[in-house]
């Protein structure tokens, strides 16, 4: 019998969790699959594991003259990558270690009694800047959220044959701004 | 089951405030996950106004106050449709038990449209819209947070982004 294989699409944004790299709604089915496929869950921890070997490996500087050439074949300078990104990085696989944590402990009975729970919270707040990708995402996420609110309003006046402006406007408008115009459409 | 609460206004702080609404279990109007699935918490919809504010200095106070958003969409066959208008309702008649006020309610054959607002003091704590469309999608939008909701709807055209592009 061969072993169950882990779909492209999750083997692929496994490192991009981890670094906190991934969409909120990509997130989101990748943390549900997570919830529940053992085997995942098992690559993930593979990956957290990998990372952490390399994270403990001596750090060596190359020779000057190494730098010098691999800068000038690539034509990037001397110019030093910028540190915020690098946070964010650093700080989004944090966050996926912490959450890893986080599950595991909830599957062991004997913790599944503590204040652990707590620790999700601390887990899902950026703390440095998000890269460009992720704030670009978040506003598109953003504005498709609250165009709804328009799609509503032209709906609702599709259906009551009005102007979609005016369902939106008297709808949205503050409760104290409603009884002023029914007042003043009563006089 | 762990898992999902990092993503989710629940566990970013929000399940207490006034404004938030769990919608349930929504696996029942569709056969399928849903194609749209947004959770956007107070941190990173702070990154999102710095990055507006010196361009758009109104658009940033709007968003600054804005604590979260949670957004389901599901393409839903004309099969599911009672399910999706059926589900609709119990969110309503539990938002009204809960003090929620209907701002938009429309009941048509094919379709439906609700929008519910929590206020306190004339100040709006949240909003809930509900769409239900035969063939098309149902939208469960939630938004949390202090709104000004006369200046909520054109945000998105301000980002430059309408559904139509998605």
């Amino acid at each position: 019998m061969t072993e169950k294989s882990l779909p492209n699409w999750f083997d692929e944004r496994i490192e991009l969790w981890l670094d906190g790299e991934l969409g909120a709604s990509e997130a989101a089915l990748f943390e549900a699959r997570l919830a529940s496929d053992p085997l995942l869950e098992r690559e993930v921890a593979r990956a957290t594991n990998l990372a952490s070997q390399l994270a403990d490996l001596p750090s060596l500087k190359a020779p000057s003259s190494i730098q010098r050439s691999v800068m000038e074949m690539t034509g990037a300078g001397w110019s030093l990558p910028s540190l915020p990104n690098w946070g964010w990085s650093l700080g989004g696989a944090c966050a996926a270690a912490l959450v890893l944590m986080v599950t595991v402990g909830l599957r062991n009975p004997a913790l599944e009694n503590s204040d652990v729970s707590a620790s999700v919270v601390v887990a899902d707040l950026p703390t440095a800047r998000p890269t460009e990708r992720q704030l670009a995402k978040a506003r598109a996420d953003l504005a498709l959220a609250l165009g709804y609110i328009d799609q509503a309003g032209d709906m609702a006046a599709r259906q009551l044959g009005v102007r979609a402006g005016e369902v939106t406007a008297r709808s949205l408008m503050q409760p104290h701004q409603q009884r002023r115009m029914e007042s003043s459409s009563a006089i | 089951m762990a898992l999902i609460l990092p993503i989710s206004a629940l566990a970013q702080g929000l399940s207490d405030h006034p404004g938030f609404v769990d919608f349930g279990d929504l696996s029942g109007i569709a056969d399928a996950e849903p194609t749209i699935e947004v959770s956007l918490g107070p941190a990173l919809l702070g990154f999102v106004r710095k990055t507006v504010s010196a361009e758009d200095p109104e658009l940033a106070n709007t968003l600054g106050k804005l604590r979260g958003i949670e957004l389901r969409v599901f393409e839903i066959e004309p099969e599911f449709l009672a399910d999706a208008k059926q589900k609709t309702q119990a969110i309503s008649k539990r938002l009204k038990s809960a003090d929620w006020q209907p701002a938009v309610s429309v009941r048509g054959e094919d379709s439906s449209v609700h929008m519910y607002m929590k206020t306190r003091d004339d100040i709006v704590q949240g909003m809930v819209v509900m769409i239900v469309e035969s063939g098309g999608d149902a939208v469960f939008l939630n938004i949390i947070g202090e709104i000004d909701p006369e200046q909520l709807g054109s945000v998105a055209g301000r980002f430059g982004v309408s559904l139509d592009d998605l």
